[in-house]
């Protein structure tokens, strides 16, 4: 037996790992709030390690950065060197923070005009994937946030609470593929749900059409002919989906077209919320009791 | 020793993907190193347990992406096993069979992973995934993969001189 089993280790071993990782996915089906346990445990361990390859990454961009600057300025003698690093380093600082003062006040001007409980969380990592669309934020449970908890900025929506944790939370953008959510034309009022597409948003009309995105930008497809839709139009949360509060800004509509041989216009959508540039963001705390606690959230 | 340089190279590999792959990608496709390495290594057959490898690059790929767990495991392992089938019977450390290998295999993956992800929700629109997000990340993949071959090539010299 133990030399029928040493003889086969190879094929029992890749069996054994595949059966484990069958029972692992399966696990999703059957028994939902195990996987989540787990997946939030995994998150538990990651989390460090995703905050200190973050900071690492922000030093390798940093360093190659300051690499090339420091080649080209090499050309010039060493007096001038020093002095226009030194004024370039002051005058960077000075860049820097008057650039992040303005944020902070815009930010802050935000906070103090909704009457919302908003905690402010840093970006401190991101998906290292092609599928997810999601942020890790340096704020979780011990802050009061839940999970499907909105996740915005002065700007729009940004997302809302994949997964929590202790310490940290994992944020699904809107543009996540994943992500589905009701939205209106501000104008005309014409509801449809909004679908991420990995960079790009979708449209889907309740009954009236699709609208998916490009890799650039938004694209609208499968809405009816009737639907007044046009150049330019605001697309706002509808706040049916019990995640996000009604009127959030999400994104212009940038172009409309009409195929005359086709049953549906289609249409590109520009999110206002600049993805790659995010720093910080808002997430709305709601109380358990208020009508607009967001659904499934304790689970 | 064989273990200790595996996990090694997993780790190092693991620390490139989050902090280099960002800045090597383009169109905002990220190459996926870890990917790469589970490929290179089975094209060269440089491990006969190369699917443990596959799995846990998987596994901390589905860590580190905040995904399901256990997709890119599961897919990790098939490939793994797939990279050496083609290390045995097609690859001969030429570099242009490699980077074709690499593409071919890269979409394998992608097609078990949005597979996979189809399986657990429905609402994934499978055809737009591949063609949006599996292909241009088996092109960039391809593109990157010479200097992972290379990569690879210097280490096999370290670590086994006599062999290479």
């Amino acid at each position: 037996m133990l030399n029928l089993i040493k003889r086969n280790i190879y094929v029992l071993s890749a069996t054994g790992v595949l059966l484990v990782l069958v029972v692992l996915l399966s696990l999703r089906w059957s028994q939902p709030g195990t996987a989540r346990w787990l997946d939030e445990s995994v998150q538990s361990v990651a989390y460090p390690f995703q905050a200190a390859f973050h900071r690492v990454k922000t030093g390798v961009v940093e360093l190659f950065r300051g690499y090339i600057y420091l080649v080209n300025l090499k050309q010039e003698n060493d007096r001038l060197l020093l002095q226009v690093q030194a004024l370039q380093e002051e005058l960077n600082h000075y860049v820097n923070s008057s650039i992040q003062f303005n944020l902070l006040r815009e930010q802050l001007g935000f906070l103090e005009e909704n009457p919302e409980r908003k905690v402010f969380a840093e970006v401190i990592g991101e998906s290292v994937d092609n599928f997810h669309h999601v942020l890790l934020i340096n704020k979780g449970r011990m802050a009061g946030i839940r999970r499907n908890f909105p996740v915005v900025l002065r700007e729009g929506v940004v997302g809302r609470v994949q997964s929590v944790t202790a310490l940290q939370s994992v944020v699904e953008l809107i543009v996540d593929r994943r992500h589905r959510f009701p939205v209106l034309i501000q104008r005309s009022r014409e509801r449809m749900d909004l679908q991420g597409e990995g960079g790009n948003l979708r449209l889907l009309p309740q009954d009236r059409g699709i609208a998916s995105g490009t890799g650039d930008g938004l694209r609208m497809h499968r809405i009816r002919m009737l639907a007044d839709v046009e150049k330019g139009d605001r697309v706002i949360t509808s706040g049916l989906a019990g995640i996000f509060p009604k009127g959030l800004l999400v994104g212009t509509v940038t172009n409309v077209g009409r195929e005359r041989h086709e049953l549906f216009q289609s249409a590109e959508i520009q999110p206002v919320v600049d993805f790659n540039k995010i720093e910080g963001v808002f997430v709305i705390l709601r109380d358990p009791n208020d009508p607009d606690y967001p659904l499934f959230s304790g689970q | 020793m064989r273990a200790l340089v595996l996990t090694g190279i997993g780790i190092a590999t693991l620390w490139l993907q989050l902090t280099v792959a960002p800045l090597m990608a383009l169109f905002g496709y990220k190459p996926n190193l870890l990917l790469l390495s589970v490929v290179v290594m089975g094209l060269r057959g440089l491990e006969p347990w190369l699917f443990l490898y596959g799995v846990g690059a998987g596994l901390a790929l589905d860590a580190f992406s905040h995904g399901v767990l256990g997709i890119y495991a599961l897919s990790f392992f098939a490939i793994s096993f797939l990279a050496r089938l083609i290390g045995v019977s097609v690859y001969e450390n030429s570099l242009l069979l490699g980077v074709a290998a690499v593409f071919g295999v890269s979409l394998a993956e992608g097609f078990v992973s949005v597979t996979l992800f189809q399986w657990l929700d429905e609402g994934v629109p499978w055809w737009r995934w591949m063609l949006t997000g599996v292909l241009p990340g088996a092109l960039i993949n391809a593109l990157w993969s010479p200097l992972v071959f290379y990569a690879f090539g210097r280490l096999e010299r370290w670590v086994r001189p006599s062999e290479a």
